[in-house]
């Protein structure tokens, strides 16, 4: 494999990995609140 | 003073301090107030057949927009979907569904119903009810799989807009539930008879686990009490149990006793008793009067139906069920 060819095969590793972990965050929920409609306080 | 909370939705009844979490894993006090964290973020999303729930008189042949969130009001040992239900909604990959986009997505699927399954939808109740809500406008049924464990004013606010519910019967005893799934047998038998008052269609679910909850005289127990509380004409599905989970350690259920369980409660008058989770011809529905079958399935296919404006075609005798 020439220079030139290893090059390209570690950056496009590179660039799959990004890409994998970016789908990975996608999938990941940030944490959303929606008031509950059954509770009450606690005195 | 500390700015403590209970959650009112189901008979664990959290009380939660600023940042704690409630036992479903699904909600938590902020500043004082109760919160979901699931709203609008299904971890599972499918188009099933509505048999699949199961509901074998109710619309068949159809399909079900299903969704479910992460976590659970029970912990129940043989859970099947115990890897959503028993984790957190941080650890489920999700998707961003708001009730809008489930109702568009059952409309372009051309399903007849959304269920809420899977999981335990007391969990994402809120989510649940604005969605319930949408879909009565757009004539889209709504339907839940439910362990039945919710208190009685949740119950009745979403009753307004449920069209349909199977509730799993889990067992017959309170050391089961106590043991076996962590909550009470009491509050599972309010809710049906709940259900049955606010005119919902209901169906039942009982899992077989062998050595647990196969016990011949508690399963008869168990039929005497449906048809005495609910009547003769609830579907009861006995459902054959295959190791999961916690439960590794058990057989699956033998047929024989899945085929005793359906004869018992055939014998304690119930009309419609399935076998599940197996090939078998006690998952067709049969004519209580002429004995003819009436819906052929297989597995989760419909075969054949011949129930017509919700009566025997052979001998005219009424199905109950919702079949338009």
């Amino acid at each position: 494999m020439s220079r030139r060819d290893f090059l390209k095969t570690v950056g496009a590793g590179i660039l799959a990995l990004l890409l994998s972990a970016a789908v990975d965050a996608g999938g990941k929920p940030e944490q959303h609140l929606t008031e509950a409609m059954f509770w009450r306080r606690v005195e | 003073m500390e700015k403590i909370v209970q959650c009112e939705l189901c008979p664990n009844g959290c009380i939660l301090g600023p940042g704690q979490r409630s036992r479903c894993r699904t909600r938590t006090n902020s500043d004082g107030k109760l919160y979901s964290l699931v709203y609008g973020r299904p971890c599972a999303v499918h188009v099933d057949p509505i048999e699949k729930k199961p509901f074998f008189h109710f619309l068949p042949g159809t399909t079900a927009f299903s969704i479910a969130t992460a976590g659970c009001v029970l912990a129940c040992k043989f859970c099947q979907n115990w890897q959503i239900s028993q984790s957190k909604p941080e650890d489920t990959d999700t998707y961003d569904l708001p009730p809008a986009k489930v109702i568009s997505n059952a409309l372009a699927y051309r399903c007849a119903s959304i269920a809420y399954t899977y999981t335990e939808p007391t969990v994402f109740y809120e989510y649940m009810y604005d969605t319930a809500l949408a879909a009565r406008k757009e004539r889209v049924k709504n339907t839940m799989h439910s362990c039945g464990y919710i208190n009685e004013r949740p119950l009745r606010t979403l009753s307004k807009y449920l069209d349909a519910a199977n509730i799993d019967l889990k067992a017959f005893t309170e050391d089961f539930y106590s043991n076996v799934c962590g909550g009470r047998l009491k509050p599972v038998l309010d809710s049906l008879v709940i259900l049955k008052e606010e005119g919902i269609w209901l169906e039942i679910t009982n899992l077989v686990i062998p050595t647990l909850n196969d016990d011949a005289k508690k399963i008869r127990e168990m039929c005497r009490w449906i048809v005495d509380k609910l009547g003769r004409d609830v579907p009861l599905h006995f459902s054959r149990f295959f190791p999961h989970y916690r439960l590794t350690n058990l057989p699956p259920t033998p047929i024989e006793t899945l085929e005793s369980a359906r004869k018992t409660a055939l014998d304690a008058g119930v009309r419609f008793a399935y076998i599940g989770n197996i090939r078998h011809e006690a998952e067709n529905t049969y004519c209580p009067n002429c004995k003819k079958v009436l819906i052929e399935r297989t597995g989760y296919v419909v075969k054949g139906n011949h129930v017509v404006n919700g009566k025997c075609r052979y001998c005219n005798t009424a199905i109950p069920g919702v079949w338009n």
